[in-house]
C-alpha cells in the first residue's frame, strides 16, 4: 500500500557487443539480430527511428518506452506488445534493455530483465571484464550497467518545502533525484524519479534493495507531509483542491504545465477523500492522453500549441465522469 | 547548523574536497550544494572534471584502438571503446573512485548463474563485515574462493 505515491518502477541494463567501438557503429545489424532473438520468446515490434514521424517518436518518449537520446541518434527500439519491455539499440550503448512496471516492483522488473538479458546474451557476446564488469560507453554505468528507478508523486513534500532536505539526504545515499524524463528534465506535476547512481562495486540485488529502501522511506515522509499540509491550513487546501477540479472541468484552453499542476491537486483531493475517484486507471490514462504527442496523433498530425491546449481542455471534460465531489 | 558557504541558510548536507591531500568537509544548504556542483561541472576545461585526475601523468595518452585520450575521458566521462578500460587500466581508477566510489565489479556476469551466486555471496560478505560477524565472513570468503576457483 503506497497511496499511489510510487507510480512506476523501472530497471534498465546497458550492454555493448564485444569487439565493436561504442560510437559510429552500424546498429541496424545489431537491431536485426536482437529482434530475431527476442521474437522467439514473445511478440515484439521493431521501430527504426528513421521510419517514424517525429511525433510518433515523441509519443514513445512520452510513454517512457524510449529515451529522447535515441530519437536524436537515430537507432531502433524493439518493444514488447504489452509495452512493459523495450530494448533500445544504438543509444549511448549498443543495447539498452528496460522493463517498466506499475507501482513499487523493482524486483519483478529485474527478474523480467534477467530473462531478456539471457536471451540477448545467447545472440551476442557482451563486452565484459572481470574487474570492471559490463563495459559501457559512460563510466557512470560501468559494472552492472544497471539503473533502477522509481517514479514518485510527491506533492506534499514539494509544497511543504521539505523536498530539498529529502533530496540532499537521498543524494548522500548515492541516489539521484530527477524530473520525469530523466537527466536534466524538469519535475512536472510534482513527479520525481529516484534512481541509483552507483553501478560499480554493488550487486544487482543490492541496487534493487537500496532503491526500494529509499523509495519506502520517501513514501513515509510524503505521508507525514500530507498530514502536516492538511493540519496547517485545511480550509486553504480544500479550496485549492476544489478550485483545481473546477478549472479542469470548465476550462476552454489549458497548457500542459497548468494541467499537471491542477491534476496533482485533484489527486491530492482523492487522497484526502475530498474528491471521489471511481476509476484511478481512467484518471492515469487521461493524464497520458493530454500529453502533447498523444494529442497530435489523436488529431491526425502536428498541431500547434494553441490548438493542443483547446483539445486538452476538451479532454478534461471527462474528469466529470471519473471524479465526483464528496460531502467532505 | 548554518551553511558554511552562504552563512545564511540551514545546512542539510556536506561536501568533501581534497586539496593537496588535505581533506576538508564543508556543510552546505541545498542551494549552495547545487551552486557548487554547477561550478564543478562548468570548470571542466580548465582543470579536468575530477580532481582525482589532476596531475596524473599521461593525460594525453591515446587508446591504441579508438584514439580516445585520457583527457577526453576525464572531461566527458565517456570512453571510446571497450579497450579503453584495459588500455588505461589503473589510470582510470581515480576517475572511477570519484564517480562510483568503487573500482571493482561485484555484480553478475554473462556466465549466468555462477556469477549471480558470486554477486550474492559478495553482498552477504559485505553485510557480515558491516555487522562485525567475522566468523560468518570467513565462511563466506571460503565459499567465494571455492566458487571462483571453479570459475577459472
Amino acid at each position: 500500500m503506497n497511496e499511489n505515491i510510487i507510480l512506476s518502477s523501472r530497471v534498465r541494463l546497458a550492454r555493448n557487443v564485444d569487439g565493436l567501438p561504442f560510437k559510429r557503429v552500424n546498429t541496424s545489424t545489431i537491431a536485426a539480430k536482437a529482434m530475431s532473438a527476442l521474437r522467439t520468446t514473445d511478440s515484439y515490434t521493431m521501430y527504426p527511428m528513421t521510419a517514424l514521424r517525429p511525433i510518433e517518436q515523441l509519443r514513445l518518449v512520452e510513454r517512457h518506452l524510449i529515451s529522447k537520446e535515441l530519437t536524436d541518434c537515430g537507432g531502433s527500439a524493439i518493444i514488447r506488445s504489452d509495452n512493459k519491455v523495450s530494448v533500445m539499440i544504438g543509444e549511448e550503448d549498443h543495447i539498452r534493455e528496460q522493463c517498466i512496471l506499475e507501482g513499487l516492483n523493482l524486483h519483478d522488473a529485474y527478474t523480467e530483465l534477467r530473462h531478456i538479458d539471457k536471451v540477448l546474451s545467447g545472440e551476442f557476446k557482451f563486452a565484459f571484464s572481470p574487474t570492471y564488469g559490463y563495459l559501457t560507453s559512460c563510466l557512470t554505468n560501468v559494472g552492472t550497467g544497471m539503473r533502477a528507478s522509481v517514479m514518485m508523486f510527491l506533492p506534499a513534500l514539494s509544497l511543504t518545502g521539505s523536498l530539498n532536505k529529502c533530496i540532499s539526504g537521498v543524494t548522500r545515499l548515492n541516489m539521484a533525484v530527477r524530473g520525469v524524463y530523466g537527466e536534466g528534465s524538469e519535475a512536472e506535476g510534482y513527479v520525481y524519479q529516484i534512481s541509483n547512481q552507483k553501478t560499480l562495486g554493488i550487486s544487482e540485488s543490492d541496487i534493487v534493495a537500496s532503491v526500494e529502501n529509499v523509495a519506502n522511506h520517501i513514501v513515509e515522509s510524503e505521508i507525514k507531509a500530507r498530514a502536516a499540509l492538511m493540519q496547517t491550513d485545511p480550509d486553504g487546501l480544500k479550496d485549492k483542491i476544489l478550485r483545481s477540479y473546477g478549472i479542469l472541468c470548465n476550462c476552454y484552453s489549458i497548457s500542459k504545465s497548468e494541467f499537471m499542476k491542477l491534476i496533482a491537486f485533484v489527486k491530492l483531493g482523492v487522497y484526502y477523500k475530498i474528491l471521489d475517484c471511481a476509476d484511478m486507471a481512467a484518471l492515469e490514462s487521461l493524464i497520458a492522453e493530454i500529453q502533447p504527442a498523444c494529442l497530435c496523433l489523436d488529431a491526425g498530425g502536428m498541431i500547434d500549441g494553441g490548438e493542443r491546449d483547446k483539445l486538452r481542455a476538451e479532454k478534461c471534460y471527462k474528469l466529470r465522469q471519473i471524479i465526483m465531489r464528496t460531502g467532505g | 547548523m548554518i551553511c558554511q558557504r552562504c552563512n545564511k541558510k540551514e545546512a542539510t548536507g556536506y561536501m568533501e574536497t581534497t586539496v593537496n591531500g588535505i581533506k576538508k568537509r564543508v556543510y552546505v544548504c541545498p542551494e549552495c550544494f547545487k551552486q557548487a556542483q554547477l561550478e564543478m561541472y562548468s570548470s571542466y576545461d580548465d582543470m579536468g572534471l575530477f580532481s582525482g585526475l589532476m596531475g596524473v601523468p599521461g593525460a594525453k595518452a591515446k587508446c591504441s584502438k579508438c584514439g580516445t585520450t585520457l583527457r577526453e575521458i576525464s572531461d566527458t566521462c565517456f570512453v571510446g571503446c571497450q579497450y579503453c578500460y584495459s588500455e588505461f587500466g589503473d589510470r582510470l581508477k581515480p576517475l572511477l573512485r570519484n564517480l562510483q566510489s568503487a573500482q571493482m565489479h561485484i555484480g553478475s556476469g554473462p556466465d549466468g548463474e555462477k556469477s549471480d551466486e558470486i554477486a550474492e555471496l559478495n553482498g552477504r560478505l559485505r553485510k557480515a563485515v558491516e555487522a562485525e560477524d567475522y566468523e560468518q565472513a570467513l565462511k563466506i570468503q571460503e565459499m567465494l574462493k571455492k566458487l571462483k576457483g571453479e570459475a577459472k
